[in-house]
């Protein structure tokens, strides 16, 4: 019996022993940074593309994933290249080609160039003391021993992002109303007093030029999220690639990868695919029936017409993704189509053949308007004053314009929306 | 002794076949004759043009191996010393026949079209189609101006009528008046609601610019600003009055400056031939009983892959002075197509067509052949139609989540 014990004891060996840290690019197509081929041509003409990968996978080795640090990765590579070539400036372009070589995949490559500029800021020195403003006299004694704690109480434990995060929320319990400009004063307050260095001065005074307090993602929160899923939901093909994920979120400086990573936790992001799992099959689904039932009796079967199908199936994502809001482990934030997409695809539940054509059904209920529908309301609005304003016999031009409006661009998006022959 | 009498007897037979197959072997070897038809260019225009008729097994008559053409009720092939004008229309029919027949064969590979009997071709034709007795009487009213495809029927032997196979029968071209024919005409509803709204615009118009002069008039004793004068109400009723007129009057106006006579001469259409011949092709599943929105949209279709275009009798006024088929316009669904009186709109071959380009040139093809296999005479465009492409996107598609994705939605949009 001890034997035995011992045997599956040894057997799970493997797989209690640490696995190596990876960042390996297992899902995204194309890079989100793929337009920055300059500052790739400049890293590869200061060190070649085998020391950049071969410098990192050395850092790499060295990584400890619960130790994980942007930070102190960088530190690190970036004293590999200047090793290798000691006048080395081109950082964020070695970053690049590693993601082109997919060693490392976007979202790493937003959090290493992320830390990377933010030590790399100018804090524009010395500061005009006239442009300085502290917050309240008793406010500022509570505060300066917070800020004076950084390195002893914040740095030591955790990664420089984190630790930052840690004081400035210690900060705001201190003083709610304290803004970006009461910390610039605080921070040179602090220099001042002795409480802190000039180095962490600078450190934390770029950090708040940065407003890194902002950022949501660490390297070791990455690593942990993506992990998580890995294990919940084994990729069925880690070789897969998507375009999709990589595309720019509108109005935002991210992919849509990034954003649902940042964004959501690894629990959010498996309810949300689950959602687009529930659609994939309904869509997917030859046959729905409804039931009406007088007490226990079933009396009526209604059977969907096919369109009739795929009209409610869109109906019940629609409305899913309005109860995902009221979810617990949400706290009231709807999360968008797209989110939901890219959620399902991260875990492996679509795979990315079928991404553009679920996320099209989108155009379904909110279609993008064309030029004319935006047109029709000024072109009604200045045709109606129009109508009063031009004499006879010219008058009819604007009564024209308005019904010409009307009959191109005045058809309901949905022309099923009220037609009586279907259910849904 | 008994093994020796076989052997004579298998020789016998042997021999008996030799003398029955040999002449027919020479008679049925096919001829080709080159004759005028109407063929249509690259271009899609329709020319006169030598074309080669293949497959003839006479050397005097349409009589082919896979179509006869005949005129009215007659079952002698036309003969090649006939009347030219007649000639001239078998020649059409025969060669555009000899075309689609190659299309099902090759490019569908339809086995059952491969099998189809000899095919007797009626032009000229005026009889209605009896069930019972073929022809219907020569009383009831003669047809003009179309084409059908008629199934086999067993004949009623006591009556002296002869079984016959699947035939086409294309009817004379007659001159009728517009004002004698029903049409279904939806561009012609639709225009009148714009009118309609046009209309009211410019009343309301009128309303509103009387309203705005006595409210500038009552607040401001601007001098010539009078509402009530009769400058200003001659002015301001006139437009209303107008167009009160022209719209009340537009029906026969439109009468005065459109077209007032139609005719259809089927067998000079290359693409009625087509969509006949296709009727026969998918006689398989879609059995010749009566015309619906689907059996006629699946025969566009093939018409259409056949000629190469989405546009069925179109620039062809000579033969042809009524709309024909487009399966690029845009159209909505009613539920009206689903009847019978619609039967003949070309919106399923529009959808149909739409499907093609979705799922691809190259498996569009296969995928409506196969498509016919899911379909009765008594589908219904909004349910078995679109189930069936749905099933057969599973069968045929590359992706098929994907493509009956892109389907669905192209229906959507549809109105279906």
């Amino acid at each position: 019996m001890r034997f035995s014990i011992l045997g599956l004891w040894l057997l799970a060996l493997p797989a209690l022993a640490a696995d190596p840290v990876s960042f390996r690019n297992d899902r995204e197509g194309t890079s989100y940074y793929s337009g920055n081929k300059k500052a790739v041509a400049k890293a590869l003409r200061e060190v070649d593309q085998t020391q950049i990968v071969g410098a990192f996978d050395e850092v790499l080795k060295n990584s400890e994933k619960n130790k994980l640090c942007s930070f102190d990765f960088n530190k690190s590579l970036l004293r590999k290249l200047k090793e290798i070539n000691p006048k080395f400036t081109e950082y964020n372009g070695a970053i690049y080609h590693l993601r082109a070589e997919n060693q490392i995949d976007d979202t790493v490559v937003k959090i290493l160039t992320d830390a990377h500029n933010i030590f790399a800021t100018d804090p524009r020195l010395p500061k005009d003391p006239e442009n300085l403003f502290l917050p309240k006299q008793d406010k500022v004694l509570e505060l300066l021993p917070v800020i004076g704690s950084f390195e002893k109480n914040f740095l030591k434990v955790a990664c420089f992002d984190e630790a930052y995060r840690n004081m400035y929320s210690e900060l705001m319990k201190v003083d709610k109303t304290m803004k970006s400009s009461h910390l610039e004063a605080l921070l040179v307050k602090a220099y001042e007093s002795k409480v802190i260095n000039i180095d962490t001065y600078l450190n934390l005074e770029k950090a708040r030029l940065n407003e890194l307090e902002m950022s949501g993602l660490t390297l070791k929160a990455y690593y942990q999220k993506v992990a998580n899923l890995r294990v919940q939901y084994p990729l069925r093909d880690s070789t897969e690639q998507s375009n999709f994920v990589t595309q720019k979120v509108d109005k935002m400086k991210v992919s849509r990868r990034q954003r649902l990573l940042e964004n959501y936790t690894d629990l959010q992001i498996i309810l949300m695919g689950n959602v687009i799992k529930k659609l994939r099959t309904r869509l997917d689904s030859q046959k729905v029936e409804i039931l009406i039932y007088d007490r226990e009796q079933g009396i009526e079967t209604l059977t969907l017409e096919p369109m009739e199908r795929f009209r409610l199936a869109i109906k019940l994502l629609r409305k899913e993704m309005s109860l995902l809001s009221l979810n617990t482990y949400f706290n009231g934030r709807s999360p968008d189509y797209m989110d939901l997409m890219t959620a399902a695809y991260e875990v492996g539940i679509i795979p990315a053949s079928e991404l553009d054509e679920l996320a099209g059904l989108q155009d379904i209920w909110n279609p993008k308007k064309t030029f004319w529908e935006k047109a029709r309301v000024w072109v009604t609005t200045f045709s109606s004053v129009a109508t009063i304003v031009i004499p006879p016999p010219y008058g009819f031009i604007p009564a024209l314009a308005i019904v010409v409006i009307e009959a191109t661009a005045g058809k309901k998006s949905d022309p099923n929306a009220e037609d009586p022959t279907s259910l849904f | 002794m008994q093994k020796i009498q076989r052997v004579y007897f298998n020789m016998k037979n042997l021999i008996l076949s030799f003398v029955l197959i040999l002449p027919t072997l020479s008679f049925a070897q096919s001829l080709d004759r080159t004759m005028e038809a109407l063929i249509r260019t690259d271009s899609n225009k329709p020319v006169n043009d030598e074309v080669v008729l293949t497959n003839l097994v006479s050397a005097d008559s349409f009589d082919g191996e896979y179509f006869k053409i005949v005129r009215g009720k007659s079952n002698d092939a036309i003969r090649f010393d006939a009347d030219e004008e007649l000639t001239f229309r078998a020649a059409t029919a025969y060669y555009h026949l000899m075309k689609a027949r190659t299309y099902f064969i090759e490019k569908v590979k339809s086995d059952y079209v491969a099998k189809i009997p000899k095919m007797t071709i009626r032009i000229e034709h005026k009889n209605q189609f009896s069930e019972l007795g073929h022809f219907a009487n020569d009383n009831l009213e003669p047809q003009h101006n179309n084409a059908l495809t008629i199934p086999a029927g067993k004949g009623l032997e006591s009556r002296g009528v002869k079984p016959w196979g699947i035939e086409i029968w294309f009817r004379p071209s007659k001159r009728i008046h517009l004002n004698d024919l029903k049409v279904n005409d939806l561009a012609q509803r639709e225009f009148q609601v714009l009118m309609k709204t046009f209309r009211n615009q410019i009343h309301m118009q009128s309303l509103q610019r009387f309203l705005s002069q006595a409210v500038v008039a009552v607040s401001k004793e601007t001098p010539g600003v009078n509402p009530l004068s009769m400058e200003s109400l001659v002015r301001t009723v006139g437009s209303s009055v107008i167009m009160e007129v022209g719209y009340q009057f537009i029906d026969p106006i439109t009468k005065v400056f459109s077209r007032k006579w139609y005719w259809l001469d089927t067998t000079l259409v290359p693409e009625i031939i087509y969509h006949e011949y296709a009727h026969a092709a998918l006689s398989d599943h879609l059995v010749l009983s009566h015309s619906t929105a689907i059996i006629e949209g699946m025969a566009d279709f093939f018409a259409g892959q056949i000629a190469d275009s989405p546009k069925l009798a179109k620039h062809i006024k000579k033969y042809n002075t009524y709309n024909g088929k487009d399966a690029t316009k845009k159209q909505e669904y009613v539920t009206q197509f689903e009847t019978s009186q619609y039967a003949n709109t070309d919106f399923v071959f529009g959808m149909l067509w739409e499907m093609k380009n979705i799922i691809g040139e190259e498996k569009g093809e296969a995928f409506m052949f196969t498509l016919r296999k899911k379909l009765t005479t008594n589908s219904t465009i909004r349910n078995e139609l679109i189930e069936g492409i749905l099933k057969t996107c599973d069968e045929v598609c590359t992706v098929p989540f994907v493509d009956k994705l892109r389907i669905l939605k192209a229906l959507n949009l549809k109105g279906l």
